[in-house]
């Protein structure tokens, strides 16, 4: 024990004293406000907004209905009276909920949306349905306001897609979303991928391996620190965007509901196919306990990366090699997950499970492509986790027994 | 007390045998040296002693200890600098002794790094960073932190490079008086000429194996005197040699070497003008240490030819 406690000592202090380390952790903090920035800048959905585009809704519809309502189609002209129905009720909650009277409003709406589902149901065509799914959405989210006796989020929904106002907690999750499948990843390899194979650059592996304490024990202080400083990185990460979050939208809204684990089905209405999210199975949660869960969720999926890249740096006696590898796997792995391939067995690549918001927490990006949700976006947190610790057990035991063994010739 | 027994170690890349039936045995306080040409398979020896490579045959034993089942305990013994002594360019050359102290668990570790480094004559600079420092330098700060836990072996692979001759002769003072407070010190170099002054024992090796391994002081002991005559009459005096069954050498057209002590110098002139040799020019010759070496070498490598 006292070993390990000295090599920590020592790697800690090689560590701290060259640039890159402080490099890393000074882009990270760059990029974490700059995302959380441009997030903001290009996001419209604030309270305010959600009214207007309500009544920007209805006059649009009222305006088409005057059209077609001498002789157009009576099917059409149905639709969109059921349309503005809708429409004139969300505003009438929208202003309820301003006016701070919600939770009579939320109640009304509730009864409105489950009668509409309950004819959607009925209905053939609207059985497997956008509209349908978003219904379903908001009943569940409405409960949950109630349940938690919690000021409600504003939500427009508009039938296929629905605007939800954004707060601190959903921004994070939106930007941790983005950030984590790559940046992350490319600065943990950054700062880990070389922190053997260095020594075997620079040749001062040689004169740390000759001393009276193991080789097993000296690479298990490193691959403490790398966890250790990969651990750091990530609540850098982490605190960075929800801090500037917290300063761009105010700390309000951490009990707001959010999905996790929701799975989909694919499902053939009128032969187009439709992938319907599974929310009757899915969990609820305040939206900053998801947050906490993502946080572990980033924090187990950076140590992934760090085991991976810690095997290459065992590996190859160059520091440019064993960084290369794992970065080139981290890029194109995201581009090959981009692509509208469907291997079922891709949900146990590495990169797949990289980022929480695109597998276990419903996410605005995952109707990117069929693929994504049917073959990522069915994992559940602990299946990824699962995923993810095989992703660490497997490397940091390879790298250990090669390097227990291994011949120090080059360096 | 014998610190570092070597049995007929051997190793072998791929299916390239770089060193094999290497067997050396150093005492304490004493100097060996290990001596060879570039690629002759200096460092793959040592980095096979210290345990950075798996022998493919042999053993190394330190202190008794055996090197691969038993490797901390003798490294606990040993202290080494393997190839260029690379240390952390970015930590000032305390830091990297700190490094260093903290592995080799030394308790008090600002004073023994303190007094290594008045030893080795870097206390001015020891605060500096390593990339500011030259070559002889950083040999020292190798140096150093080899000598940090009181090694009762010391293995130096060439730690003479990158020295100016003022740095030599300072570092075999240095070696000299490690020895003689009873460290086993193993230097290997290239060149003999470093080597002859500081070493008890000196192993040859050349293509991997020892081709000799002598004692300096014997060899110089049983070195006998020779005279350079330079003659007129060299076939002559050449009839008369073999005549006496008296060794010589032949330098060229009109000079060689006899081997006769001083005090036969004037019997052997008065003899040649006796036979109307005319004598140009006497003088007496030592074969250096070198001489002496290569002589050996190439008579050992003449009967593994003829064999
Ligand atoms: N990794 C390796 N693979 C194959 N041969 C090697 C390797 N490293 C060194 N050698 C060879 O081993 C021989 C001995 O090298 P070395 O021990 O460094 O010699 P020295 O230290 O005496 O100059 C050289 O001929 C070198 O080419
Ligand atoms: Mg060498």
């Amino acid at each position: 024990m006292r070993d390990i406690g000295i090599v920590i000592l020592n790697e800690w202090m090689k560590m701290r004293h060259r640039l890159k380390i402080w490099l890393v952790f000074g882009m990270t903090i760059l990029l974490a406000i700059g995302f959380s920035y441009l997030s903001f800048s290009g996001d419209q959905n604030k309270a305010t907004d959600i009214a207007s585009v309500q009544k920007n809704d209805l006059a649009y519809n009222t305006k088409a209905l005057e059209k077609i309502k001498k002789n157009g189609n009576p099917e059409e002209i149905k639709e969109l009276e059921k349309a503005i129905k809708g429409t004139k009720q969300g505003i009438n909650t929208t202003e309820n909920i301003l006016k701070g009277n919600w939770k009579p409003a939320i109640q009304k709406q509730l009864e409105y949306d489950k009668a509409e589902l309950e004819n959607a149901k009925q209905d053939k065509k609207t059985l497997h349905s956008a509209s349908t799914s978003n219904l379903e959405k908001q009943i569940a989210f409405n409960e949950h306001y109630l349940k938690q006796d919690e000021h409600p989020l504003l939500t427009h929904n508009a039938g296929s897609f629905s605007i939800t106002e954004s707060t601190a907690y959903s921004a994070t999750k939106d930007v941790l979303g983005l950030g984590l499948s790559l940046l992350l990843p490319l600065m943990v390899i950054l700062i880990i991928a070389d922190i053997v194979s260095d020594e075997a650059t620079r040749g001062t592996l040689k004169l740390l391996l000759i001393r009276p304490i193991s080789r097993t024990k000296i690479l298990f202080g490193k691959w403490i620190v790398s966890i250790l400083v990969t651990a750091l990185l990530a609540v850098i990460f982490f605190t960075t965007v929800l801090l500037t979050n917290f300063a761009l939208y105010g700390t309000f809204g951490a009990h707001a509901p959010q999905f996790m684990d929701v799975s989909y089905i694919m499902q053939m209405v009128e032969q187009s196919p439709f992938v319907e999210p599974q929310y009757s199975q899915a969990t609820l949660v305040p939206i900053s306990e998801a947050l906490f869960y993502g946080f572990l969720h980033m924090l187990i999926a950076s140590i992934a990366i760090t085991s991976l890249s810690f095997l290459f740096s065992t590996i190859f006696a160059s520091a440019m090699i064993s960084t290369a590898i794992p970065m080139v796997i981290v890029v194109a792995g995201s581009v090959l997950l981009s692509m509208s391939l469907k291997f079922p067995f891709l949900r146990y690549f590495i990169c797949t499970n990289l980022s929480f918001s695109s597998t276990w927490l419903e996410s605005t990006y995952a109707s990117m492509s069929d693929f994504y949700l049917l073959t990522r976006t069915n994992i559940t947190m602990t299946g990824s986790i699962m995923i993810l610790l095989g992703w660490i057990v497997v490397p940091t035991v390879i790298a250990f027994i090669h390097f227990r063994k291994k011949d120090i010739l080059n360096a | 007390m014998e610190v570092l027994a070597v049995n007929n170690l051997a190793k072998k890349i791929g299916d390239k045998t770089i060193v094999s039936q290497i067997q050396m045995r150093v005492n304490q306080g004493e100097v060996y040296g290990f001596l060879g040409p570039n690629g002759a398979g200096k460092t793959t020896t040592i980095r096979m002693i210290v345990g950075l490579i798996k022998p493919t045959k042999g053993s190394v034993r330190i202190c008794g200890h055996d090197i691969e089942t038993d490797r901390e305990e003798a490294m606990k013994s040993v202290g080494a600098i393997v190839e260029n002594p690379e240390t952390y360019s970015y930590l000032s050359g305390y830091k990297n002794l700190i490094h260093y102290a903290r592995l080799a668990g030394i308790p008090n570790k600002e004073k023994r790094i303190k007094e290594v480094v008045t030893f080795v004559k870097l206390t001015d600079r020891i605060h500096d960073k390593v990339k500011t420092y030259s070559l002889g330098m950083r040999q020292r700060l190798g140096l150093a932190q080899a000598l940090l836990g009181k090694p009762k072996l010391l293995i130096l692979d060439e730690p003479t490079n990158g020295l100016d001759p003022e740095g030599i002769r300072e570092f075999r003072g240095l070696v000299r008086q490690l020895a003689d407070q009873g460290t086993a010190v193993f230097v290997s170099s290239h060149i003999l000429k470093e080597m002859e002054a500081i070493c008890d024992r000196i192993a040859i090796i050349k293509n991997g194996r020892i081709v000799t391994e002598q004692n300096v002081a014997k060899v110089l002991e049983g070195q006998g005197q020779k005279v350079r005559i330079k003659v007129d009459k060299i076939k002559k005096v050449e009839a008369f040699l073999q005549q006496n069954e008296i060794s010589y050498q032949v330098i060229d057209h009109n000079t060689m070497d006899i081997p006769i002590a001083e005090s036969e110098v004037s019997e052997f002139v008065r003899f040649l003008s006796m036979h109307n040799v005319n004598l140009r020019s006497i003088e007496t010759v030592k074969d250096s240490l070198e001489e002496l070496f290569f002589n050996f070498t190439a008579d050992e490598e003449g009967e593994k030819k003829n064999a």
